[in-house]
């Protein structure tokens, strides 16, 4: 593939998508034009001498304008069903009205639902209730509406992306393995820990942009490591050096979850209604700063009642496919993978 | 208070602010608002029409214009609030024509320009002055005065780290545009840092490590180590995340702990034991900041009075940020080693 073509990423204000930008321009496609909601989420991608552009997947005149002039479309950016549903209706309009050589939609895993065992891209997907999940299932849909029409794109679904700058499946975790209250779940944390390096899922991405036959194609893209969430819990915790990790009963994890959700939920209301107030008083008062920053900490060493359900789900997210039709491999294996993920971290000093 | 001054005299004077954007928005106008006098005469200048219309709708503003240069003769004073890259050339042209000018910080991109603004208010015989919000903050003030009056006896060292992830609501992204500016996070929130390093030391430390991860567009986090006659300093600024945001100034008897954001506290740490200091003050908040900063304009256009922060004691904090630049290496970031121009070819 030339590196003279012209790239649009959308969602390049989000870890993903942040990641997409970067490393294309790294790879030598200088020419990658960086999509974003709100100029506030530019800072990580505003180090690389990139073209950045207003892009509100709700707007339709800002991603009109985003997408004109350019090869492809790598679309990442998704948010509430409204964002991932009708944002992907309009990329879609405006790359085919563009005549996109190829657009690739990043979709995700949560599409085949609590589907358990081997799950290839056979599986049917699965409508569960779960907003992202569910809308990600009817921004697909509209991919393959779109795909009939012309449009040549293709579809991956991704498993759990992590590395260095993943908040949700780094630092968040590093936080929780150093607060000392994290451990191994006896019972509930056996389900299958399914795992992807963002460079090999930006791999995966060049690979499909390159490959033709990957046109009208779904892919699972996931890494080579077969591990439970304990055992993510526990090579996390080696990486970072940590004490062994205590044992953690099944009573203790339902009994905390069940008494932190609805101290979640309060908490959120009183900051969504009350934030003004609650920030006055937080400046004004030490003890109050004292007291929040323990129920923050409790809050965020309990898993909830969603995480508890995927720790124990026994799926994996077969790349047979990606692997025969893209010859994609993946590189890095979790101990690679978290070791880079550490960097990040010290470099971050985000490790206490 | 200012505003017995403004009406006690009879007089008033006409003020413009140049740049709607959210500074103006946030910090600017709402501190404005309280002077329904100043309000009625204020223009507010902004190239996006739109944008200048917003603001004086909301704020019931009656003027206002695109072009700086037809109002310069109508006005006494000048809040300078664009981005930072036109900082110079827009506060020269005001006080070129002998207007007072209170300017965002940086003041400007290079020592060079900083000093020559400042001669060139000299010459003129009118003010120039700096929006370094965080000297306004009590807590500040008194690591000022506890140091000056020998508190915890010769300084050892100062270690400040502040960082959040970025969140100002900056309407036009001038901040991420590589083409205006390859500064970021240094230049904007360690113009705050290293002016408070400096007003504390008292002077200018020289360089001693900078790095950052600019990749040729503007750095989001920075790492300085600087050195002031003994005293080592070492700085952390981040626009990804959130880190302490504290400093702490480490003296020969004794210690001193503040919040970066918080201007209500210190503690005073030291043999006999430790004391959180709680401190007195009418101005709490960003808003008490901006009433503060806006009325002592307003009183050194009408009185004389002396600035708070004149652009003067500004420059050795510029002309550290202009070293830390030119020197400034880029950190070890071993997970972007990924093979270059791998898809050349």
């Amino acid at each position: 593939m030339q590196t003279d073509i012209k790239i649009l990423v959308t969602g390049a204000g989000g870890y993903v998508g942040g990641w997409i930008v970067e490393s294309l321009y790294l790879q030598g496609f200088l020419k990658v034009r960086a999509g974003i909601r709100r100029w506030s989420s530019a800072a990580r991608i505003g180090r690389f001498p990139i073209e950045i552009v207003l892009c509100d997947v709700l707007d339709k005149h800002q991603v009109n304008t985003a997408v004109e002039g350019m090869d492809v479309v790598i679309h990442c950016a998704y948010g509430s069903r409204d964002a991932t549903v009708r944002g992907t209706h309009n990329i879609l309009d405006a790359s085919l009205q563009h005549k996109i050589k190829k657009l690739v939609h990043l979709s995700t895993v949560s599409v085949y639902g609590n589907a358990e065992g081997e799950v290839d891209e056979t599986v049917p997907v699965q409508l569960t209730g779960s907003e992202y999940g569910d809308s990600k299932i009817e921004a697909e849909q509209l991919c393959w509406n779109y795909f009939k029409k012309g449009l040549p794109l293709t579809i991956l679904r991704p498993s759990v992306i992590y590395g260095p700058y993943s908040k949700l499946w780094i630092s968040k975790f590093a936080e929780r393995l150093q607060s000392g209250q994290w451990g191994i779940f006896k019972g509930m944390g056996d389900g299958r820990c399914n795992l992807i390096y963002i460079q090999d899922l930006i791999n995966g991405i060049l690979l499909s942009l390159d490959s033709d036959k990957a046109v009208g194609q779904a892919f699972n893209m996931n890494g080579s490591d077969i591990i439970s969430w304990n055992d993510y819990f526990q090579k996390f915790n080696e990486a970072l050096q940590l004490p062994p990790l205590q044992i953690i009963s099944p009573t203790k994890v339902k009994g905390s979850s069940k008494l932190m959700t609805p101290i979640k939920t309060a908490a959120r209301y009183v900051l969504k209604h009350h934030e003004k107030i609650i920030t006055k008083m937080y400046v004004r008062s030490l003890m109050l700063q004292r007291v929040m920053k323990i129920v923050e900490q409790r809050m965020k060493t309990s898993p909830g009642n969603e995480e508890l359900s995927m720790f124990g789900r026994k799926a994996h997210y077969s790349i047979s496919k990606a692997e025969s039709i893209l010859g994609f491999v993946p590189a890095y294996d979790i101990s690679k993978g978290l070791a880079m993920s550490v960097e990040w971290l010290k470099h971050e000093t985000l490790l206490f | 208070m200012i505003k017995d001054v403004v009406f006690s005299t009879g007089k008033s004077v006409v003020l413009a602010i140049v740049g709607c954007g959210a500074i103006t928005e946030t910090f600017y106008l709402p501190a404005l608002s309280r002077y329904p006098k100043i309000l009625e005469s204020l223009i507010l200048v902004d190239n996006d029409i739109k944008r200048a219309k917003k603001m004086a709708d909301c704020f019931h503003v009656s003027k206002i214009s695109t072009d700086y240069n037809e109002i310069i003769s109508s006005v006494d004073g000048v809040v300078v609030a664009v981005p930072h890259h036109l900082h110079y050339r827009i506060a020269k042209s005001f006080l070129a024509q002998g207007v007072h000018v209170l300017c965002e910080k940086p003041l400007t991109e290079t020592i060079g320009e900083a000093r020559e603004l400042v001669s060139l208010a000299d010459t003129n015989k009118v003010t120039l002055s700096v929006n370094l919000t965080r000297r306004l903050m009590p807590s500040t003030e008194k690591v000022k005065d506890l140091l000056s009056s020998g508190a915890i006896g010769r300084v050892h060292s100062i270690t400040f780290l502040d960082g959040s992830e970025f969140n100002w609501p900056t309407a036009s992204g001038f901040y991420f545009d590589y083409k205006i500016s390859q500064k970021g996070v240094l230049f904007d929130m360690g113009s705050h840092v290293l002016d408070l390093i400096c007003w504390w030391l008292g002077g200018m430390p020289s360089v001693i490590k900078s790095e950052n991860d600019s990749f040729g567009g503007c750095e989001a986090v920075a790492s300085l180590v600087l050195d002031y006659q003994g005293v080592v300093v070492n700085v952390r600024l981040s626009r990804l995340s959130k880190l302490p945001n504290t400093y702490v100034i480490t003296g020969e008897r004794g210690s001193i702990e503040g919040m970066a954001y918080n201007g209500n506290y210190i503690t005073l740490k030291s043999d006999k034991g430790s004391k959180t200091l709680k401190l007195s003050s009418d101005q709490s908040g960003m808003p008490g900041y901006a009433l503060k900063l806006t009325s002592n304009f307003i009183d050194v256009i009408l009185n004389g009075a002396r600035p708070l922060i004149p652009a003067q004691e500004a420059l050795a904090s510029i002309e550290l940020l202009t070293e830390a630049y030119r020197t400034a290496q880029k950190f070890t970031l071993p997970w972007y080693n990924v093979k270059a121009n791998s898809y050349a070819n």
